[in-house]
């Protein structure tokens, strides 16, 4: 890429113009190529379709919400059903790709949730939550596939966080373990997601390259390895059940291993490394801080704690920036 | 994401310099990008790395926190000239470390960085403890962490704790304002925050020493915003309420107004349709109890008028908490509501159709 390739905003472009000493009437100029009146009707545009869409439909949502209640239940099915079957069809007849069409096809999935919800209220099938947000994200996954749209693999990915968290919560509570099992799974089930993203984004399939599907799952699987590890940590204090500890630790380096070799040698990601290393930060001071306190001596333990703090903090900042320099200087 | 971006090819403005017969300035700024020009290391790099040596700073600032006091160097439940002493050093010390670090600005010196953190957290907070402890009122503290915060400022020019120092004083003048009931104070406040907000806004590229006070206004306003709804829009559930709830959307729509006009009348573009809808929109909803959000969009709109991202960001972000907020407030029915969104809504829709004709109209 040259560098009139390059894009330039506004605060860049006012920069430059302030270092070349460019005239009123150039920087004018320049402004008006980045946002002038030709992409200000533009964004205006999609400002007021957006914002008029986001308060009409809230409008709606506000008024069924609102008279709920004196509905009947055939009458509560007909307007979920209704919302459901208009916008499967807004979908059918909107071109493919179409941005509404992928809109359309997440409202479907929406009312559907919504439809099992209350079917399940009306009906009291006496079945677990889980079983309402698994079956809701079995059965839309078509819908997920069809859309072909991030969003909706976010949101489903979110559905089915939660069926895990509840599956749980509600089988598995007489366990003592029962949240080390919730860290567990949801560390397994986010990072397959991100496995899948990773290869889908990989086969060029558009709907999985949008970045921020690599972070959020990123950092959810990653939160869930901490968790598993400190959990393990306070629990094997209690237990003295150490072979837990070590397991939680094994499998919480094991993650962040995998992941700083994938985004490090095959798929380079500076901010993916970022989020690796101090996932692995959290993690290596909480095993420092298990093992100095044990040690009689407090003000001895105190200060190595924050000392390795301190300098393992900085030494891993260090080591993101000269990757990151050595990665642009190769380019 | 389109909509959020704020920005053209450098070649496109370069043609542009060309076609208005621009050249001699064209060829130097086509040169300076071919020869000098170093795009910064954009994305979030050198904002992860500050955000990951504070968060360090704070993890460590514990057990730092623990060995001063096993160490007796701290004594925080009275005043004492021992305790003030550390915070002194301590707060000195980071000053000392932040002012070489500017000096210096090499990379490589991360641990003084970090430390400089801790030591400013850990001064500045045992030193406003000292001061609540002397004067025992909490407005006094607020104003020793504000001085405390303002010398920081410019000693220890790190823009993550000024950002830290900044929001902490707005967060807690606002608790205060709350605490004290008072209208004068909490309506004063919000008026305060919404003119620096527009001046910052309008002169920030004049304003580069001040340019970090920007995004904690912007935050306080938000949480402001989350306190002045409870306390007036919420309390006073009828359309007559209390004088402070009238002053309060009065407030929020003239700035709004005043944003308008200084975003669209800067181009030009008076009579655009996002200019008269949304001001129509801004009564319609200042009238009942919605006026917050319409300042939320008018973020969004500055944002994208002044070139700021992340303040679209941040206004994109908020509109949806405070929907869910909206849906959740006493003062008017569901339904009432339900209409005034919905007639929002389509008024907005309008202003989008008549935005497409006239820019159908003019090419």
């Amino acid at each position: 890429m040259t560098n009139t390739e390059l894009k330039l905003s506004r605060q860049e472009f006012a920069e430059i113009a302030d270092k070349l000493d460019l005239s009123e009437k150039a920087r004018e100029i320049g402004f008006q190529a980045i946002n002038g009146s030709k992409k200000w009707y533009l964004w205006s545009f999609r400002f007021l379709c957006f914002y008029g869409l986001t308060l009409l439909l809230s409008g709606v949502v506000f008024f069924f919400a609102y008279n709920w209640a004196d509905l009947g239940d055939f009458q509560k099915f007909a307007v979920l059903e209704m919302g459901f079957f208009i916008s499967v069809l807004a979908a059918f007849f909107i071109p493919r790709g179409h941005l509404i069409e992928k809109l359309a096809l997440t409202s479907a999935f929406m009312f559907m949730g919504v439809f099992m919800a209350v079917f399940g209220q009306i009906y009291q099938t006496g079945a677990n939550s889980w079983e309402l947000f698994f079956n809701w994200g079995m059965l839309g996954l078509g819908l997920v596939l069809l859309a072909r749209f991030s969003g909706l693999w976010l949101l489903w990915a979110v559905v089915i966080n939660v069926a895990i968290v509840t599956f749980i919560d509600q089988e598995y509570a007489h366990l003592r373990i029962s949240s080390l099992w919730i860290y567990s799974v949801l560390m397994v089930f986010n990072g397959c997601f991100l496995a899948v993203r990773e290869y889908g984004a990989w086969k060029g399939l558009p709907e999985l390259q949008t970045f921020w599907l690599r972070y959020i799952p990123l950092i959810a699987a990653l939160a869930a390895s901490c968790s598993t590890f400190i959990y393990t940590m306070f629990e094997s204090l209690f237990v003295q059940s150490t072979i837990l500890y070590e397991v939680g630790l094994g499998l919480a380096f094991a993650v962040i291993g995998v992941g700083w070799y994938y985004f490090h040698q095959i798929k380079y990601d500076i901010v993916a490394l970022s989020f690796l290393a101090l996932a692995a930060l959290i993690t290596f001071n909480a095993f420092v801080v298990k093992m100095v306190a044990k040690s009689g001596n407090e003000i001895a333990a105190l200060l190595l704690i924050t000392i390795v703090v301190l300098t393992s903090f900085s030494a891993v900042v260090i080591a993101l920036r000269k990757i990151h320099t050595k990665r642009e200087a190769g380019q | 994401m389109s909509f959020l971006k704020n920005e053209a090819p450098a070649s496109e403005i370069i043609t542009m310099l060309h076609q208005m017969e621009h050249h001699p300035e064209a060829d130097k700024l086509n040169l300076f990008l071919q020869q000098d020009f170093k795009k910064k290391p954009s994305g979030f790099l050198p904002i992860l790395t500050k955000m990951m040596l504070l968060f360090g700073a704070a993890l460590a600032l514990i057990a730092f926190m623990f060995l001063l006091w096993e160490l007796n160097l701290i004594r925080l439940s009275r005043f004492n000239a021992v305790t003030v002493l550390t915070g002194g050093v301590l707060y000195g010390a980071a000053l000392v470390i932040g002012s070489f670090l500017f000096i210096r600005k090499k990379d490589g010196l991360e641990f003084l960085e970090i430390s400089s953190f801790l030591f400013l957290l850990t001064g500045q907070l045992i030193l406003t403890v000292m001061a609540n402890e002397y004067w025992n009122h909490d407005w006094l503290s607020l104003l020793a962490w504000s001085l405390l915060s303002l010398v920081s400022y410019f000693g220890c020019r790190n823009s993550f704790a000024r950002f830290f120092n900044l929001m902490v004083a707005l967060i807690w003048f606002w608790i205060l304002a709350v605490d004290s009931s008072s209208d004068y104070l909490m309506l004063g406040g919000t008026a305060l925050n919404l003119a620096a907000i527009l001046w910052m806004a309008f002169q920030k590229h004049k304003l580069q020493k001040i340019e970090d006070l920007y995004y904690p206004l912007v935050l306080s306003l938000l949480m402001s915003m989350a306190v002045m709804i409870f306390e007036y829009y919420e309390r006073y559930q009828d359309f007559s309420g209390h004088w402070g709830s009238m002053i309060l959307s009065i407030l929020y729509i003239s700035w709004f107004v005043m944003m308008m006009f200084g975003v669209c009348g800067k181009r030009k573009l008076l009579g655009n349709s996002l200019l008269i809808v949304s001001l129509l929109v801004a009564a319609l909803m200042g009238l009942f109890y919605g006026a917050h959000l319409v300042v939320i969009l008018g973020l969004v709109i500055l944002g994208y008028g002044i070139g700021d991202r992340r303040l679209l960001l941040i206004g994109a972000l908020a509109f949806p908490a405070f929907l869910f907020e909206y849906y959740y407030s006493l003062n008017v029915t569901l339904l009432y509501k339900s209409y005034y969104l919905m007639a929002g809504g389509t008024l907005l829709l309008v202003g989008a159709y008549l935005t497409h004709r006239q820019e159908a109209k003019h090419g």
